[in-house]
C-alpha cells in the first residue's frame, strides 16, 4: 500500500459511517448457522481433565477442500484425544463425542437441491471409506496436491507426529507420512504447501509451537493463586520446518541448509506469498509472544529473517505479540499483501500494511480494528469478501487462553469462550466491526480456533466452517444477496497455479492470490473469489508466479472460470 | 493478610484531599450492585482479604447512616483489591458505588479509567480521565493516559493536546515525549517523530522499546543505517511513568499467586532479579507453593547463583521426590558445576520418570561421556535422537560417541545425515574428520578440517580445525607446516587451553625450550588445573637448564592442584637432584617422595626417593632402594637401557655420590 490517510482525522466520520453501512445488516443478518442442516455432526474433544494441560485448549482447524475433484468443497476437520500420562476418557471433563472413536474426519459435501432449488451443502462423513485413520492429538491443516497428481493432499499437524494423507483419486487417502520424509515430531500447529525454489512443485513449511511435554508441564496461577495455563513463554520454543519437494514422491528437510532452523519461536501462523514483491515465495510466521519471523526467500535456497526491518517484527510500540493466526492479503487494492494477525486479550489484533517492497507499517489504529479486539483473543482470522463489495473484509475467530473471570464467576465449566468478530473493510483503510448486525452465528461464545473459509454451498459467496475447542463445528453459510461475482481457478499443466495472483480491474481494484494457508491451523479454498456491486469490470488479468501475464475478457458474472496456463 | 496498607492510604491521600471532602449526598445502599466473584478456587489468603473488605463493605452500605465519604473509601478499597487480583467486573462496580458516593474523590474515577482502558473501551476510558482533570488539571498521570487512550483510539488531535499539556506540567517527562512521538509517527510526520522519541530516550534511556520506533521513523527517511542502528538496540522496556495510584496497589497484595503471575512477567522480561524478588514473597506468603519454587530455583540459576537455585530444588524435590522436571533442572546445573557424578545421578532419575524429556537425555548422554561410561552415554544419546530425529546437536553427540565406542561406520553413517541436513555443520565436519583421521583416511581428513578453516564457522571452530590440521601435518613430518598451524589455532582461539598445549608441545619437541616454557605457561594460565600446562613448563624449564624457575612452577602448580602427583613427583626429584645447590632440598625431597610412593608404588617414584636420600647423604639407604627398584624392573622386564641407567645410579650410591640432573640427556 502506498499512501494513507492521516491518522485520527477521519474517526468520527468512520464511526457515523461504519453505523450506516452496518444498519442494513440489522434486517438480514450475513451469516446463518447451517450446521445441523448440512448434517455437519462434528464435535471436537480436547480430552481436558483438569490439569491444565497447555495443548488442550489450542487446537484445532480444519480445511474446505475439493478432494474429490467434483467441483464442491468438502470438508477436513482435526480431532483431539485424551490427554496426559494414564489418562482415560473417564477423566475427561467433556466427554469425546457419542458414537465414534475420536479421531481426524472427513466429510464429503454433496450438494442437494435446496429451498428454491439453489444447491445446498451435505456434509456426509466418509472418513472410515477414505481410509483415514488419524488418532495424533490435532492441532491443524494443510492442503495442496504435492505430488502434481491432481489430486489435493493433506497435511495434519499434530501435538506429536504429523501425518501426510496422499490422496490415491479413488476417494481414499494413505498415510505417506515416513514414505516421503515430511514427518516432525515437534508440536506443530500451522503448515503451508507453497513453491519457495520455483520448480512448480509444492513444498512444505511446518511451523512449529514450543517444547511442550508432559513431563515439563507447568501450573500458572492467576494473581488470585487459582490455577490457569501458562503462556507460551514457559516453555522453549522449537524452530520450523522446511520441507523441499525433491519431485520423487519425497521431500528432503532443508531446515537448516535454508536458514529457517536457525531461530526458534513460538509459532501458531503462517503464510506463504510473496512480500516482498520479487516474485518469490517468502514465509511470514506468527509467533506467540516473541518477535514475528518474516523469512524473505534470498533465490538460492536460503532465507533471511528481516522482519525488524521491515517493521513487522512487533507492533507500533516495539512490543511482541501474542500472534495466533495470519492473514496475508490485499486489504486496500494496491496490489500487494497485507498482513493481519489476531491476538490476546490485553492486545490489539494488529494490521501491517505493506508498501509493495516488503516494508509494513502498523496501521492498526488508523484502521479501527485495534480498539474491537481489545477483550478478545483471536485465533482464526480469514479476510473474505462477504458482502461483495469488491474489498476484503474480516472474521476474526476467538476464544481466551486464560480464565475470563466474569465467566468462572458464573462457575462457567470452560471459561473461555468469546464470540466471533465480523469487520467490513469500508474504504481499503478503514473497517468497522459489524458483529452486532452478523446475525445469531456471531452472538454464539465458543471457544473458536480456526476458520476455513470457501464457497461451500456454490452459490459465490465466501461460506466459513468455524471449529470450535471442545466444542461443534459451525457452517456459516453466507445469504448476502445481490452484487455479482466471479470465480476463477487456476490451472498449470493440471495442477493448481500456487502462488499464482489474479487482478480485477474496476473500483475498486481487487487482487486475490491463489493460495490455501493463512488463519489459524486451517486451509482454504485456494481459488480467487471476486464480489463487485454493478457491472461486471471488463478485464481480468492473471498474473503467474514466474511473472508470465494473460489478460482476459470478463465472462457474464456469476460463474466459476477455469483458466488453464 | 495486610500488607503496607497505611502508606497506600497515604499515596493514595493526596487525590482524596484534592477532592476537597465534598461528601455527596447520601445514596441507597448497593451491595449488590457489586457482584459477588466466585473465591471457590482463590487461595486462602486472598479469599480472606477479599471477604473481609467485602464484609465492611456489605455492612456500610446496609447501614442508611453510615457517612458516603467513608461508604466510598470501603468500597475504592474494595475496587482495589479486586483490580489487584483481576477481578473486572467486581473491580468496576465498587469503583463505580465510590465514585457515585464521593464524587469529589478523583481517586475512584481514574480507577474506573484505568479499567476502562485495560478493557479497550476508550471513550469510557477517556471520560473518566477527563473528570478527574476538571478537578486535578495538572494530574501528570492522568493526562499522559489520557493522552495514551487518544493515541489508541485514533484521536490523535487531542492526543497531542494532551501530552502538550503533560509536557509543560513537567518539561522533563519523557511519556509525554513519546506520546508526542507516536502522533507524529501516526501522522506520518517523521522527522517530528525521530525529534520526539530521541527526546525520550534523552530522559529515559532504560525505555529500550523506543528504539524500535526510532528506527521505523529513521527508516521511513531512508536513513536505513541509523534505522538498523536503532533496531538493533530495541529492547522489551516501554517508557514509563510514575504512576502512585497503581503502582501503590502492589502494597495491598496478600497470597502467593499475585507474586508469581509478576515474577512470570519479570522472568519473560528477562528482568531475573525482580523475578527472584517477587518468587521470593509469594514464598513468604506460601512457603508450601511449589511453582513459587521451581520457579524462584529457575530465577535464581538464570543470575548465576547455582547454590541458591540448588537448595530451593533441594526443597522441592523433599517434597515431590518424583518430579522429573526439578531432577532434570538439578542435574543440568551439577553439569554446570562441574559436579558430573551428582549431575549424572539426576539426571538418569529424570528420564528414568520422563523418557520422553529429550533435552535431560541429551545432558545425561553428555556427562556420561565426560565421565567415561560411553555405553550408557550412547544409550541416552540414541533416545535423543529417537526422541527428536531432527536434533543435530543429540545426533552428533550420539555419532562421538559410537566413535569412541569403535563403532566407527555407524558413527560415520550418523555424521553423514547430520552433513545432509545441514550441510554448513561445522561441527559434523570436524567430528567426521576425526573420524576419517583415525580410519587411516586423513587426506580426506584434511579436506574436512581445511573446509571448517576456510569457512565462516566462528573462530573458535576455525581454531579447531586448524589444531586438528597442524596435528595432521605434525604427524606426517611437516614439522615447520605444523608449528604454524598450531600458531594459528591459537590466533583463531587465543581462550583454547587445548590449542596452546599442542603448540608448546610441538615447541618443545623441536628442542624450542624457551618458547615451549612460555607457551605452557599461557596454558597453565588459561587452565590452571591443567597438569599437563604445569608439567609441560616445569619440564621445558628443567630441559633448559632454569631449575630454579623448575621450581617456582612446581610450587606454583601444587598450590593450584595440590592433589596432583606427576607434579609432586616432579618437584620431589628437582629437589632431589638439580644441579643447582640453591634448589635442591634433600629433607623435603624425601617427605614428598615418599608421600608420592606410598600413593602409588612405582619404579619411578622409588627411585626419586632414592636420589632424595643420597642427597642427604644417607647412602645406604639410597642404595637399598635402589637394588629393590632393579630387582622389580627386572622382574618386570625393563628394557636393558633402563636397566643399565638403573644399575649406575646403584653405583653411584654405592660410591657415595648423590644423581644429579638425570633428566638431562
Amino acid at each position: 500500500m502506498t499512501g494513507r490517510a492521516p491518522g485520527g482525522r477521519a474517526a468520527p466520520l468512520v464511526a457515523a459511517l461504519a453505523a450506516w453501512l452496518a444498519a442494513p445488516l440489522a434486517g438480514q443478518p450475513p451469516f446463518v448457522d447451517a450446521t445441523a442442516e448440512a448434517g455437519l455432526d462434528f464435535v471436537h474433544f480436547n480430552g481436558m481433565s483438569g490439569e491444565f494441560y497447555f495443548p488442550e485448549m489450542t487446537g484445532g482447524g480444519g480445511a474446505l477442500v475439493d478432494y474429490d475433484n467434483d467441483g464442491d468443497l468438502d470438508l477436513f476437520l482435526v480431532q483431539g484425544t485424551m490427554l496426559g500420562p494414564g489418562k482415560t476418557a473417564a477423566d475427561a471433563i467433556f466427554p469425546p463425542p457419542a458414537g465414534g472413536p475420536p479421531g481426524d474426519r472427513l466429510y464429503r459435501n454433496d450438494l442437494v437441491a435446496g429451498p428454491g432449488g439453489a444447491p445446498a451443502a451435505r456434509f456426509v462423513d466418509v472418513t472410515e471409506r477414505a481410509g483415514i485413520v488419524e488418532a495424533g492429538y490435532g492441532m491443524g491443516v494443510a492442503a495442496g496436491d504435492y505430488d502434481g497428481d491432481g489430486w489435493t493432499d493433506l497435511y495434519v499437524t499434530n501435538f506429536g507426529s504429523n501425518a501426510l494423507w496422499r490422496n490415491l483419486g479413488d476417494g481414499r487417502f494413505r498415510d505417506v507420512t515416513a514414505a516421503t520424509g515430511s514427518d516432525d515430531r515437534r508440536w506443530s500447529v500451522a503448515a503451508s504447501f507453497a513453491d519457495y525454489d520455483g520448480d512448480g512443485r509444492l513444498d512444505l513449511f511446518v511451523a512449529n509451537y514450543v517444547d511442550f511435554s508432559f513431563a515439563v508441564h507447568k501450573i500458572c496461577p492467576l494473581p488470585t493463586g487459582e490455577r490457569d495455563y501458562c503462556g507460551p513463554l514457559a516453555y522453549d520454543p522449537v524452530p520450523d520446518r522446511l520441507f523441499r519437494n525433491r519431485g520423487d514422491g519425497g521431500f528432503e528437510d532443508v531446515s537448516a541448509a535454508a536458514g529457517i532452523a536457525a531461530q526458534a519461536g513460538a509459532a501458531l501462523g503462517l503464510v506463504a506469498a510473496d512480500l516482498d514483491g520479487d516474485r518469490r515465495t517468502d514465509f511470514y510466521v506468527a509467533n506467540d509472544g516473541s518477535a514475528n519471523f518474516l523469512w524473505l526467500n534470498q533465490g538460492d535456497g536460503t532465507f533471511r529473517d528481516e522482519a525488524l526491518l521491515a517493521g513487522s517484527a512487533f507492533n507500533r510500540a516495539g512490543q511482541p505479540e501474542a500472534s495466533m493466526g495470519v492473514a496475508a492479503a490485499d486489504f486496500d487494492g494496491d496490489g500487494d499483501e497485507d498482513l493481519f494477525m489476531a491476538h490476546l486479550t490485553g492486545e490489539t489484533n494488529t494490521l501491517y500494511r505493506n508498501d509493495g517492497r516488503g516494508l509494513f507499517r502498523d496501521d492498526t489504529v488508523a484502521s479501527g480494528l485495534g480498539s474491537p479486539s481489545w477483550t478478545m483473543t483471536g485465533f482464526g482470522v480469514v479476510p473474505l469478501d462477504y458482502d461483495r463489495d469488491g474489498r476484503l473484509d474480516l472474521l476474526v475467530a476467538n476464544g481466551a487462553v486464560k480464565t475470563i473471570e466474569a465467566l468462572a464467576r458464573r462457575r462457567d465449566p470452560y471459561p473461555l469462550h468469546q464470540p466471533n468478530q465480523l469487520f467490513r473493510n469500508l474504504d481499503g483503510m478503514s473497517f468497522a466491526d459489524v458483529t452486532a448486525g452478523a446475525g445469531e452465528a456471531f452472538s454464539r461464545s465458543e471457544v473458536s480456533r480456526g476458520v476455513a473459509v470457501g464457497d461451500v454451498d456454490r452459490d459465490g459467496d465466501p461460506d466459513a466452517v468455524v471449529v470450535n475447542n471442545a466444542g461443534p463445528a459451525r457452517l456459516l453459510l453466507n445469504r448476502v444477496a445481490g452484487g455479482g461475482w466471479l470465480g476463477v481457478a487456476l490451472a498449470e499443466g493440471g495442477r493448481g497455479a500456487w502462488g499464482a495472483r489474479a487482478e480485477l480491474a474496476g473500483d475498486p481494484r481487487q487482487w486475490r492470490r491463489v493460495a490455501a494457508d493463512g488463519g489459524f491451523a486451517s486451509a482454504h479454498d485456494p481459488w480467487p473469489l471476486f464480489g463487485f456491486a454493478g457491472e461486471p469490470p471488463a478485464r481480468l488479468r492473471l498474473h503467474w508466479p514466474d511473472g508470465r501475464r494473460r489478460e482476459l475478457r470478463v465472462p457474464p458474472a456469476g460463474r466459476y472460470l477455469v483458466v488453464a496456463r | 493478610m495486610r500488607h503496607g496498607a497505611s502508606a497506600l492510604a497515604g499515596a493514595l491521600g493526596l487525590l482524596a484531599l484534592a477532592g476537597g471532602g465534598a461528601l455527596a449526598a447520601q445514596q441507597p445502599a448497593a451491595s449488590e450492585a457489586i457482584p459477588r466473584p466466585n473465591l471457590e478456587r482463590v487461595e486462602p489468603a486472598v479469599r480472606a482479604q477479599l471477604e473481609e473488605q467485602r464484609a465492611a463493605v456489605d455492612e456500610l452500605l446496609a447501614d442508611a447512616g453510615a457517612p458516603p465519604g467513608l461508604v466510598a473509601e470501603a468500597a475504592g478499597r474494595l475496587g482495589q483489591l479486586y483490580l489487584l487480583y483481576g477481578l473486572a467486573e467486581a473491580s468496576r462496580a465498587a469503583f463505580g458505588e465510590a465514585a457515585e458516593r464521593s464524587p469529589g474523590d478523583g481517586r475512584w474515577r481514574y480507577y474506573l479509567g484505568v479499567l476502562a482502558e485495560q478493557e479497550g473501551d476508550l471513550e469510557a476510558a477517556m471520560a473518566s480521565y477527563r473528570a478527574v482533570l476538571e478537578r486535578r488539571p495538572d494530574d501528570l498521570p492522568t493526562l499522559l493516559r489520557l493522552g495514551r487512550s487518544a493515541v489508541a483510539g485514533n484521536r490523535t488531535e487531542a492526543a497531542a493536546e494532551w501530552f502538550e499539556r503533560a509536557l509543560a506540567v513537567d518539561p522533563e517527562s519523557a511519556a509525554a515525549q513519546h506520546g508526542l512521538g507516536e502522533v507524529a509517527f501516526l501522522a506520518g510526520d517523521w522527522q517530528t517523530a525521530v525529534d520526539r522519541f530521541e527526546a525520550a530516550l534523552a530522559a529515559q534511556p532504560e525505555a529500550t522499546a523506543v528504539h524500535y520506533q526510532l528506527g521505523l521513523a529513521y527508516r521511513e527517511l531512508g536513513e536505513l543505517e541509523r534505522a538498523r542502528e536503532h533496531l538493533g538496540r530495541r529492547g522489551s522496556s516501554p517508557v514509563s511513568f510514575a504512576d502512585p495510584l497503581t503502582d501503590g496497589l502492589g502494597q495491598l497484595t496478600a497470597g502467593a499467586g499475585i507474586h508469581i503471575v509478576r515474577g512470570t512477567r519479570a522472568f519473560s522480561a528477562g528482568r531475573f532479579d525482580l523475578a527472584v524478588e517477587a518468587y521470593r514473597r509469594a514464598l513468604a506468603e506460601d512457603p508450601t507453593n511449589l511453582t513459587a519454587r521451581q520457579s524462584l530455583a529457575s530465577a535464581l540459576a538464570w543470575i548465576g547463583d547455582l547454590e541458591a537455585a540448588l537448595a530451593e530444588y533441594a526443597t522441592v524435590l523433599g517434597q515431590r521426590p518424583e518430579d522429573a522436571l526439578a531432577h532434570y533442572n538439578v542435574g543440568t546445573l551439577e553439569l554446570k558445576r562441574g559436579d558430573l557424578e551428582a549431575a549424572a545421578g539426576h539426571l538418569r532419575r529424570a528420564v528414568e520418570l520422563a523418557p520422553d524429556l529429550a533435552d535431560a537425555q541429551y545432558n545425561l548422554a553428555g556427562v556420561l561421556e565426560q565421565l567415561g561410561d560411553y555405553p550408557e552415554a550412547l544409550a541416552a544419546a540414541s533416545a535423543a535422537v529417537e526422541l527428536d530425529p531432527q536434533d543435530n546437536a543429540a545426533r552428533l553427540l550420539r555419532a562421538n560417541l559410537l566413535g569412541r565406542l569403535g563403532r566407527l561406520a555407524e558413527a560415520e553413517e550418523q555424521l553423514a545425515w547430520v552433513l545432509r541436513d545441514d550441510p554448513a555443520s561445522a561441527d559434523a565436519r570436524m567430528s567426521l574428520g576425526t573420524l576419517m583421521a583415525r580410519t587411516g583416511r586423513p587426506e580426506r581428513a584434511g579436506e574436512l578440517w581445511g573446509e571448517v578453516l576456510g569457512s565462516e564457522a566462528p573462530a573458535p571452530i576455525r581454531g579447531r580445525a586448524a589444531l586438528a590440521l597442524a596435528g595432521l601435518d605434525e604427524r606426517a613430518g611437516r614439522l615447520g607446516e605444523a608449528l604454524a598451524g598450531y600458531r594459528r589455532a591459537v590466533e583463531l582461539a587465543p581462550a583454547d587451553a587445548g590449542a596452546r598445549l599442542a603448540l608448546a608441545g610441538a615447541l618443545g619437541r623441536t628442542g624450542r625450550l624457551a618458547e615451549a616454557a612460555e607457551a605452557f605457561g599461557a596454558a597453565a594460565e588459561l587452565a590452571p588445573a591443567s597438569e599437563q600446562a604445569w608439567f609441560g613448563r616445569a619440564t621445558a624449564q628443567m630441559l633448559a637448564g632454569a631449575d630454579g624457575e623448575a621450581r617456582a612452577t612446581l610450587e606454583r602448580a601444587l598450590e593450584q592442584v595440590p592433589s596432583s602427583l606427576p607434579l609432586g613427583h616432579a618437584l620431589a626429584r628437582l629437589l632431589a637432584a638439580s644441579r643447582d645447590p640453591a634448589v635442591r632440598d634433600g629433607r623435603r625431597a624425601v617427605e614428598l617422595a615418599r608421600a608420592v610412593l606410598e600413593r602409588q608404588p612405582a619404579l619411578d617414584h622409588a627411585e626419586t626417593l632414592a636420589m632424595a636420600l643420597a642427597e642427604l647423604g644417607r647412602f645406604d639407604e639410597a642404595a637399598d632402594w635402589q637394588r629393590r627398584v632393579l630387582r622389580q624392573a627386572r622382574a618386570a622386564g625393563e628394557a636393558d637401557e633402563r636397566l643399565a641407567a638403573i644399575e649406575l645410579r646403584l653405583r653411584r650410591y654405592e660410591l657415595g655420590e648423590p644423581v644429579r640432573a638425570p633428566w638431562l640427556p
